[in-house]
C-alpha cells in the first residue's frame, strides 16, 4: 500500500445558535454568551423543559424563494457553503468550482420535521400537501439538497451514529484522504431542531430546566441545541500544490463502540479512552501534546462521569496542563452536528490562542477543578482533541495539529478520487418474507401477500410482503433486544448466519437502513399527536434513533471496535461496503459485518402510496441482509465497487448518471435487473438494454437496504460472475461487480 | 375508587417493559431492577413513572422516592393504595 496522505484542513463553516458564521459565533462564546432561549420552532407547552438553543438562519442568497427546503438543509448550505469559500473552492456563483468533491456527512434526525408533519396530515386522513413533506424528510434528501446547491455531483455518505456522528463523519472524510480515495471532501454534520426529538430527550428526563452546567457537582441534564457545521479536508500535497491556506491538520481519528448500555456510557468511559487512545497513536503523540480538549460535556450526570473518568485514564498526570471546555453550555447539544461544530471550535483555538470558555459550571467536578476554561484564558498548543459519545455507544476522537512549515514534499501524485474498492466474501445471512436463511432467497414463487391497514383512509389497505417473527422468537428474548423494534431481530438473525459459529475478535460493523426504526418513531410519535407531550414513551424513544439496532448488534456480537450506522436507500448498501473496504485496507480491522436492514409500518406504506410507486406495481418489503467480509482474495467471491455513487434527483441527471455508472461495465456481464417499481424504472430499462441479463431472481419486494442485499446474495448464488446495479432513489445509482473464486 | 390489584400491576408492568417473561412468573415481591429480578434499568423506570401517573394520576416525582416505590410491584402497590386513602 502507498503512503497515507497527509490530511489538511483547508475551509471551515459553521451556523450555530450563536451566530450564522463562524466569526461571530466564535466571537460571541470567547464573550461567554448562552443560546438558551424559550423555544418558538414548536409547542413544547406539554414538556418539563421548554428552553434550547436555536439557531437563527443566516440569508442564503441564490436559493429558489419558492422552494420550501428542510430547516436542516438551510443550516447544512449555509455552513457547507462557508467551509467551501474559505478553502476558495466556491465561484462567484456560490457553487463549488469543481463538482467531483464527495460529501461525509452526519445527522441523526434529517428533516423530521417535515416527517411529523406527514404523520399529523397522515393521522388526520388529510392527504393533500403529503407529498411536499416526504420530499424533505430523509436525510438523503438534505444531502441532495447540498449537493444541488453546492453544486457537487459526487457520492455522498450520510452517517447516523447519533451524537458522536459529527466527529465520525470528519473521521471517515479524512480516511478517504488518508488512504488517497479522494484528494478533497467537504465532510461535516447538521441538525435541526425538532418537537420529536425535543419530546424524546424530555420524556428522558435528560434536559435540564435550569441551564446546562458541564462538568458541575450538581448538573442535572443537557440543554439541545441545532446548527451545521462543515470542513473542507484535502491531501496536503495537493492542497499545496493549489496554493490552497491550510489551516491545520487532521492528524488523528479514533472511535469505538461502548456495549454497556444503549443510551449509557460505561461508567470508566473505557470506549472514549479506546477512541482518544487510538486517535493519538495514529496522529503519533502522547496526551502530553494535547494543549486543549473540546470536550463532550452534555451535563447529564451519567455522561460527565464517565468522561471525566475517561480522561484521568486516558492522560492521568497529564490532566493537570490539560484546558478543558464543553461549548454545549452555550451552544447545546445539536447531536448529529455537535461532532461537527465543535471540532470547528476546538480548530480555533489552536489557531487563535484561546479556546471557548466553560460556561455556567460554578462547582466542578473536583477530577477536573482548574482544567476549565476560563473567559479570557490564553492558551498556546500544536495539538488540541475534540470527543464525542452518542446514544448506542458511539465514541469518536479528532486530533487536530498545527500545519507545520516543514512540509515532507511530495511522495507521490495525490490520488484521484475515483479508486474502486474490493472485499473478499466470508459469510452470507439474510432474513426476508421468503424465510431465514440465504437459501430460500433464490426459491421460485412468490411469498403471500399481507394487507395492511391504512392510517389515512379506513376503507384502505395495502399490500406488502413481511417477515414471519415466528421463526425470531429467540431475538425477541434475547435480555438486549427487550425494548427493541423487529428491525434489530432481523438483524441479529442474518448477522448470526454470516458469521456462523466464528467469534470475531475485533470485528467492525457497518449498517445501512433507509427508514430505519420506523415503528417505533410512528408509535412514539402518534402517542405525542394523539395523547399529548407528556405521554411521550421514554421505553420507545432509544429505540428510534437510527444506530440503536446497529448498537444492539455490536453489544450482541462482543464487538467493541468501528461501528457506523448509514442512512441512504439502495446506495447506502454499496456505500456499506466500501467502507468495509477501506477499513480492511491497511487491517484497522480484519472482518466486517456489513448488514442492510428495513422494518415496514403502516407510515411507510403511506408514503409509497403518496409517490405513486404502487401504481407502478411497486410492493414494500421488510428484512434484512448481511455480509462477512475480509481482505479480497482469489480463493473465494470478491465483491468490487467500482466508483462512487452518482447523484440524482430529476430523471434527466438520473439517466445521466446511469449512462456514467456502467459506461466501463462488459457488455458481456450478466446483470441482475431489478424491474424498478418507481421513477427510476424508465431509466433502468434504458441504460441496462445492450447488456446481458441474468435470470431474474425472485421477487421479494421493495426493502431499499435490506433488498439490495438479498439481490447481491442472489447474485452469489449463481456462480458465475455478475453485476448486481444499485438504484438510490435519491441518493446516488451505484453498481457492484461480482467475481467468483478462481479454484 | 377500587382497590389497585396486583394483577392490574403486573400487566403494567410487562406492557410498559416489554416484558418477555410470562407474567405467572413475577411475584409481589420480585425484585424489579437488578439480575436478581426482572432486569429492569432507568429507562424502565422512566416508563413505569408515567404509566402509574397516567394510569392512577400519582405522580411520582422525586427520583429518591420513585426508588423506594418501584423496588417491587407489592412495594408499588402498597405506596399506591397509601395515595388512594390519604387523597383528598
Amino acid at each position: 500500500m502507498s503512503m497515507p496522505s497527509r490530511v489538511v484542513v483547508t475551509g471551515m463553516g459553521m451556523a450555530a445558535p450563536l451566530g450564522g458564521s463562524v466569526a461571530e459565533c466564535w466571537t460571541r462564546l470567547l464573550a461567554g454568551e448562552t443560546a438558551r432561549a424559550p423555544v418558538t420552532l414548536f409547542d413544547v407547552s406539554g414538556c418539563r423543559c421548554r428552553e434550547a438553543a436555536q439557531a437563527e438562519i443566516p440569508a442564503l442568497p441564490g436559493l429558489p424563494a419558492k422552494r420550501s427546503l428542510a430547516r436542516a438543509s438551510l443550516l447544512a448550505i449555509a455552513a457547507g457553503r462557508e467551509a467551501l469559500a474559505q478553502a476558495g473552492l466556491l465561484s462567484s456563483n456560490l457553487r463549488a468550482v469543481r463538482s467531483d468533491i464527495p460529501i461525509s456527512v452526519a445527522t441523526t434526525a434529517g428533516g423530521m420535521a417535515f416527517g411529523e408533519e406527514f404523520l399529523r396530515k397522515t393521522l388526520r386522513q388529510e392527504k393533500r400537501g403529503r407529498l411536499r413533506l416526504l420530499d424533505g424528510y430523509q436525510p438523503q434528501r438534505q444531502a441532495l439538497d447540498l449537493r444541488e446547491f453546492l453544486g457537487l455531483d459526487h457520492g455522498t455518505t450520510i452517517l447516523a451514529n447519533a451524537c458522536s456522528s459529527g466527529a465520525n463523519a470528519i473521521g471517515h472524510g479524512a480516511e478517504l484522504i488518508r488512504k488517497r480515495h479522494a484528494d478533497c471532501v467537504l465532510t461535516g454534520g447538521f441538525e435541526a431542531l425538532t418537537e420529536l426529538t425535543f419530546v424524546g430527550f424530555d420524556c428522558l428526563q435528560a434536559l435540564s430546566t435550569r441551564d446546562c452546567r458541564p462538568f458541575d457537582v450538581h448538573r442535572d441534564g443537557l440543554m439541545l441545541g441545532e446548527g451545521a457545521a462543515f470542513l473542507v479536508l484535502e491531501n496536503e500535497e495537493a492542497a499545496r500544490e493549489r496554493g490552497a491556506r491550510i489551516l491545520c491538520r487532521l492528524s488523528g481519528y479514533g472511535h469505538s463502540t461502548d456495549l454497556h448500555h444503549l443510551t449509557q456510557p460505561d461508567p470508566q468511559g473505557t470506549a472514549l479512552v479506546a477512541a482518544m487512545q487510538a486517535a493519538l497513536k495514529q496522529a503519533g503523540i502522547t496526551p502530553s501534546a494535547i494543549g486543549y480538549l473540546n470536550a463532550h460535556g452534555t451535563a447529564t450526570p451519567m455522561n460527565d462521569g464517565a468522561e471525566t473518568a475517561a480522561y484521568a485514564a486516558a492522560f492521568g498526570p497529564e490532566l493537570s496542563t490539560l484546558r478543558v471546555s464543553s461549548t454545549k453550555a452555550a451552544l447545546g447539544h445539536s447531536l448529529g452536528a455537535a461532532g461537527a461544530i465543535e471540532a470547528v471550535l476546538a480548530i480555533l483555538a489552536l489557531q487563535e490562542g484561546q479556546a471557548a470558555p466553560q460556561i455556567n459550571t460554578r462547582d466542578p467536578l473536583p477530577e477536573i477543578e482548574g482544567r476549565l476554561v476560563q473567559i479570557g484564558d490564553r492558551l498556546e498548543t500544536s495539538h488540541v482533541l475534540s470527543v464525542n459519545l452518542g446514544f448506542g455507544g458511539s465514541n469518536a476522537a479528532l486530533v487536530f495539529a498545527r500545519a507545520e512549515a516543514d512540509f515532507p514534499g511530495r511522495n507521490r501524485a495525490p490520488a484521484a478520487s475515483e479508486a474502486s474498492y474490493e472485499v473478499g466474501v466470508l459469510g452470507m445471512g439474510a432474513v426476508s418474507p421468503a424465510g431465514l436463511g440465504i437459501e430460500v432467497l433464490s426459491g421460485s414463487g412468490h411469498p403471500a401477500l399481507q394487507e395492511i391497514p391504512s392510517l389515512s383512509d379506513p376503507a384502505k389497505t395495502f399490500s406488502a410482503l413481511r417477515v414471519d417473527l415466528s421463526g425470531l422468537a429467540r431475538w425477541k428474548s434475547h435480555p438486549r433486544l427487550r425494548r427493541a423494534s423487529p428491525i434489530a431481530f432481523f438483524m441479529a438473525e442474518a448477522a448470526a448466519q454470516a458469521l456462523g459459529e466464528n467469534a470475531e475478535p475485533g470485528l467492525g460493523i457497518v449498517a445501512a437502513y433507509g427508514t430505519g426504526s420506523i415503528c417505533y418513531s410512528r408509535r412514539f410519535f402518534s402517542d405525542v399527536i394523539e395523547k399529548g407531550q407528556s405521554f411521550a414513551s421514554p421505553a420507545l424513544f432509544p429505540e428510534t434513533v437510527y444506530n440503536s439496532p446497529t448498537s444492539h448488534l455490536a453489544e450482541i456480537l462482543g464487538a467493541s471496535g468501528a461501528c457506523y450506522s448509514l442512512a441512504g436507500d439502495e446506495s447506502a448498501w454499496a456505500e456499506a461496503l466500501r467502507i468495509a473496504a477501506l477499513w480492511l485496507e491497511d487491517g484497522e480491522v480484519t472482518r466486517v459485518l456489513v448488514v442492510g436492514a428495513e422494518e415496514l409500518d403502516a407510515i411507510n406504506l403511506e408514503a409509497y402510496w403518496c409517490s405513486h410507486w404502487m401504481k407502478r406495481g411497486f410492493i414494500a418489503s421488510e428484512g434484512a441482509s448481511a455480509l462477512l467480509l475480509g481482505r479480497p482474495d482469489k480463493s473465494r467471491w470478491r465483491i468490487r465497487i467500482p466508483a462512487r455513487s452518482r447523484a440524482c434527483r430529476t430523471p434527466k441527471e438520473a439517466a445521466a448518471a446511469a449512462q456514467r455508472c456502467f459506461a466501463d461495465l462488459p457488455r458481456e456481464t450478466p446483470v441482475l435487473r431489478t424491474a424498478q417499481h418507481t421513477w427510476l424504472e424508465p431509466i433502468e430499462t434504458d441504460a441496462l438494454r445492450e447488456f446481458a441479463r441474468c435470470p431474474p431472481p425472485s421477487y421479494l419486494g421493495e426493502a431499499f437496504a435490506a433488498s439490495a442485499g438479498w439481490r447481491t446474495l442472489q447474485a452469489l448464488a449463481r456462480k458465475q460472475p455478475a453485476c448486481v446495479p444499485l438504484w438510490g432513489l435519491n441518493h446516488g445509482i451505484s453498481r457492484l461487480d461480482l467475481f467468483p473464486p478462481a479454484d | 375508587m377500587p382497590a389497585v390489584t396486583f394483577d392490574e400491576l403486573k400487566e403494567l408492568v410487562v406492557k410498559n417493559c416489554m416484558l418477555q417473561v410470562p407474567p405467572e412468573t413475577i411475584r409481589e415481591d420480585t425484585p424489579l431492577f437488578g439480575l436478581e429480578g426482572l432486569g429492569l434499568d432507568s429507562i424502565d423506570a422512566l416508563q413505569l413513572t408515567l404509566a402509574v401517573e397516567k394510569s392512577y394520576g400519582t405522580p411520582i416525582r422525586d427520583p429518591q422516592l420513585a426508588r423506594q416505590v418501584l423496588q417491587s410491584l407489592g412495594s408499588l402497590r402498597e405506596w399506591l393504595l397509601r395515595q388512594e386513602s390519604t387523597a383528598p
